[in-house]
């Protein structure tokens, strides 16, 4: 199969989801610096986007409003990120219900529920691309990472069922999977910045947010031939 | 990324155009053959023919798993001393991962390529700290994608931007084993 869509038409619509700082600012900006239109839907107000809804992603009718007002502003959306997520450390025992809950209902459902509500405008037109944020932890796990390493996980498996499942639609689904970044998720005294953590990474460094948005960025340009992938910018942290 | 240079080798002469191409459009010199300067390595590697293990001819079968593999590995240790001096130096390999291991009587390829995982993971930590980042393109041998996705994704993997994907597989197809 050769890929000969154009990636990401100039003035195409993108969604990014948490746009409002880290991961998603990052990523608004580098589709934004690629011509693309950009709809930030955050809890607070993206900043740098060409339409900023604020929006709990894991509010469904909230999420279906808010992808009305920007089909109806911007256009139909060619392009989705799912950014927006929370971490916190904690272990096993001191992860209650609540936690457990928060957790997955923000990353997983969040994800999820945009990706429901995107879908099938994408299908309906035969062309769009998603590309998630999971996590190396996902994949990898690590001390006092249960309940986050659970949600990314999971968003792992949900990025290569969707993928099966619009497989003959021309909608592709891949994922990032970022290893420990420097973003505001990651506080000043986190384990993740700490100089014997550093030390592991073959690069030596924590993972950048442009790096981060380049594989986005290429993801939702390499076209139909590629879907229900992982990409993981993490340092070198899983290998 | 102007002003940098690639060399480029393998056997699908219809691969190699693509790559030329499009790393040329992103400003690299693609090259052929060794020089004094090199920043980026891909070499697209190859698969031996299908055939029985048991009861097979063994000369045949080491043969053919060496005739891949030998100039994979030589093409790597001689770029390896020029990427060092260009400090942030690529090698891409091209090849079919784990995927000729889900496929009968493919024991020949898939040693070839699970040996070239193994080369891209551990190269990956060796080389991480000379600022060199090792990674290998996956493409699957029965069904490949189109050469200008395969090129994106070496393109991609060739990029600044792309400095902390360290020994990853990264693979262009629908679907698949995913096996990290």
């Amino acid at each position: 199969m050769t890929s000969t869509d154009p990636p990401g038409p100039p003035g195409s619509v993108a969604v990014v989801t948490g746009a409002a700082s880290g991961l998603g600012a990052a990523v608004a900006a580098a589709l934004r610096a690629g011509g693309r239109r950009v709809a930030g839907l955050d809890l607070r107000p993206s900043p740098a986007v060409d339409l900023a809804v604020e929006v709990d992603v894991t509010d469904g009718a909230a999420v279906a409003a808010a992808l009305a007002r920007v089909e109806g502003e911007l256009g139909p959306v060619e392009a989705l990120v799912t950014a927006a997520g929370i971490y916190e450390m904690a272990p096993v025992t001191a992860i209650d219900d609540a936690r457990w809950d928060r957790m997955l209902r923000v990353n997983l459902s969040g994800t999820a529920t945009v990706c429901a509500a995107v879908l099938p405008g994408m299908v309906a037109r035969g062309r769009g691309a998603v590309v998630t944020v999971s996590s190396d932890l996902g994949v990898g796990g690590s001390e006092g990472d249960a309940h986050y390493a659970a949600s990314k996980g999971a968003i792992v498996g949900l990025t290569r069922a969707l993928a099966t499942e619009v497989a003959s639609t021309g909608v592709v689904v891949n994922s990032v999977a970022p290893g420990a970044a420097d973003t505001p998720m990651l506080d000043a005294g986190s384990p993740w910045r700490a100089e014997n953590f550093l030390a592991t990474l073959p690069v030596r460094r924590l993972v950048r947010p442009d790096e981060i948005a380049a594989a986005v960025v290429f993801l939702l340009e390499v076209g139909p031939a590629m879907s229900g992938q992982v990409v993981s910018p993490n340092a070198g942290a899983t290998i | 990324m102007a002003g940098r240079s690639a060399l480029v080798t393998g056997a699908d002469t219809v691969l190699l155009r693509s790559l030329t191409e499009r790393l040329g459009a992103d400003g690299i010199t693609v090259t052929s053959r060794p020089g004094e300067e090199l920043d980026v390595l891909v070499h697209a590697v190859g698969s031996p023919a299908p055939g029985p293990f048991v009861g097979g001819d063994a000369a045949d079968w080491f043969a053919g798993v060496m005739a891949e593999l030998t100039p994979a590995f030589l093409a790597v240790r001689d770029a390896v001393p020029a990427l060092r001096r260009a400090g942030a130096g690529r090698v891409v390999l091209i090849g079919a991962g784990w995927l000729p291991a889900d496929r009968p009587g493919s024991t020949a390829a898939a040693a070839v390529h699970g040996a070239l995982v193994a080369l891209t993971k551990t190269l990956a930590r060796d080389l991480g700290p000379d600022g060199i980042t090792v990674n290998q393109v996956v493409v699957d041998p029965d069904s490949p994608a189109g050469p200008a996705a395969v090129a994106a994704a070496v393109s991609y993997l060739c990029r600044p931007e792309a400095g902390a994907v360290v020994g990853q597989l990264v693979t262009v197809a629908r679907g698949g084993p995913l096996r990290p």
